[in-house]
């Protein structure tokens, strides 16, 4: 299991702006390939990115798409026994007024990863990454795990430590 | 809500379970883990015409448990076949099937939370994985996928609620890939999603070779040359 947090520049409201796409307010899912992608058609999410969608409306929490609603984008689908999730961006000032926020999406992560792997003998790697603002000026804290099932609720501990 | 009905016949089920089981060793006589295969069949068409009951009931716990027993009756149905197959020196079946019964055991786990613990039959399976077959190579496709619908609702699978690989009323949510945009690469890795992708043959000078058995597969050539 490796939790890795390094601090990588904040490029995404200027990208979100020359590809002419929503800039984020709450917390959004970043394509995988948002730095390259000529234009929003080009743009590709995680193949996990529609299920993690529906949990986090199912409780309520705020993630809104970046692309304009019904634009055609696509989903890496990779057919190795890795389950990779989507990054989620959490903006500044919203993790601000939200404090625990970061928390409740740890938590509906790793219900989902456990619930996904029950039962399974040879399971694969887990991957997650968070991409935490703390004012839009300031570099972004990147947040990397790779590991077992069993450790992404290490995240959380984590996420406590950047909280303080 | 699980009725009385159910609970007996489930009470049935794992008595013939266990009575199937005691065939799933290599050293059973091939006759009688055939005349199995048809009892466990049998109890498989019960299972599914009470499901559907419930189903047509719209009892949901009844029939995400009814799932959980069919998926119970549908890993020990691939597991007597994979003894069957290992026998008759069908090997690639023999592999599938091991799959199919390693897959099924984990999705009646999953299936409903009073599903019967399935860790010893997932354990055993895994060493006779270990004990049978030589370690394979997979391969994996990377694709991206324009279109997708829900195999539950057939909404578009972005704008249902319905989560990939949970039970809904005895059936399991899959998205259905409509639109593949690019195939990106094929690797070859050890630990697939599906492992029925295994590589199932290699090559060596102008002749190809089974990676179970090793046998030399005919060529085209060779088969022409029969004929």
């Amino acid at each position: 299991m490796a939790i890795r947090r390094v601090e990588v520049d904040n490029t995404i409201r200027k990208r979100c702006g020359e590809l002419g796409l929503a800039e984020p307010t709450a917390t959004a899912f970043i394509p995988t390939n948002l730095e390259q992608a000529p234009s929003v058609g080009d743009l590709v999410y995680e193949a996990s990115t529609k299920t993690l969608r529906k949990l986090l409306r199912q409780a309520s929490f705020a993630e809104s798409p970046v692309e304009p609603a019904g634009a055609s984008v696509s989903y890496l689908h990779e057919k190795a026994a890795d389950w990779v999730a989507p990054t989620l961006f959490f903006v500044g000032s919203f993790l601000q007024q939200n404090p625990t926020i970061l928390s409740i999406y740890v938590n509906i992560l790793s219900n989902y990863i456990y619930d996904l792997f029950k039962g399974g003998v040879r399971v694969g790697k887990v991957k997650a990454r968070l991409l935490i603002e703390d004012t839009p000026e300031k570099k972004l804290q990147l947040v990397e795990y790779e590991g077992d099932y069993r450790g992404i609720k290490e995240l959380a501990k984590v996420v406590k430590e950047l909280k303080k | 809500m699980i009725g009385p009905d159910v609970v007996d016949f489930s009470q049935d089920f794992d008595a013939r379970i266990k009575n199937a089981m005691r065939f799933c060793y290599f050293t059973r006589a091939i006759e009688l883990q055939t005349k199995q295969i048809g009892k466990v069949e049998k109890l498989l068409t019960e299972v599914e015409i009470l499901k559907n009951r419930e189903i047509d009931a719209a009892n949901e716990d009844a029939a995400n448990y009814l799932l959980s027993l069919e998926c119970v009756a549908k890993a020990t149905l691939a597991e007597l076949q994979m003894y069957i197959f290992l026998k008759t020196d069908q090997m690639g079946k023999a592999w599938d099937s091991l799959v199919d019964a390693q897959s099924e055991a984990q999705a009646a786990v999953k299936a409903h939370p009073k599903a019967s613990p399935m860790d010893g039959v997932l354990k055993r399976l895994s060493l006779l994985e270990r004990a049978f077959f030589p370690k394979p190579m997979f391969c994996s496709p990377s694709f991206t996928v324009r279109t997708s619908k829900c195999s539950i609702c057939g909404e578009k699978y972005g704008d249902c609620g319905h989560i990939k690989g949970r039970p809904y009323m005895g059936k399991f949510c899959a998205e259905i890939i409509e639109k593949v945009d690019k195939l990106r690469e094929v690797s070859m890795v050890d630990n697939p999603a599906n492992r029925h992708a295994r590589v199932i043959a290699y090559g060596e000078g102008k002749s190809k070779f089974d990676v179970l058995t090793l046998r030399r597969i005919p060529s085209d050539q060779d088969l022409n040359v029969q004929a």
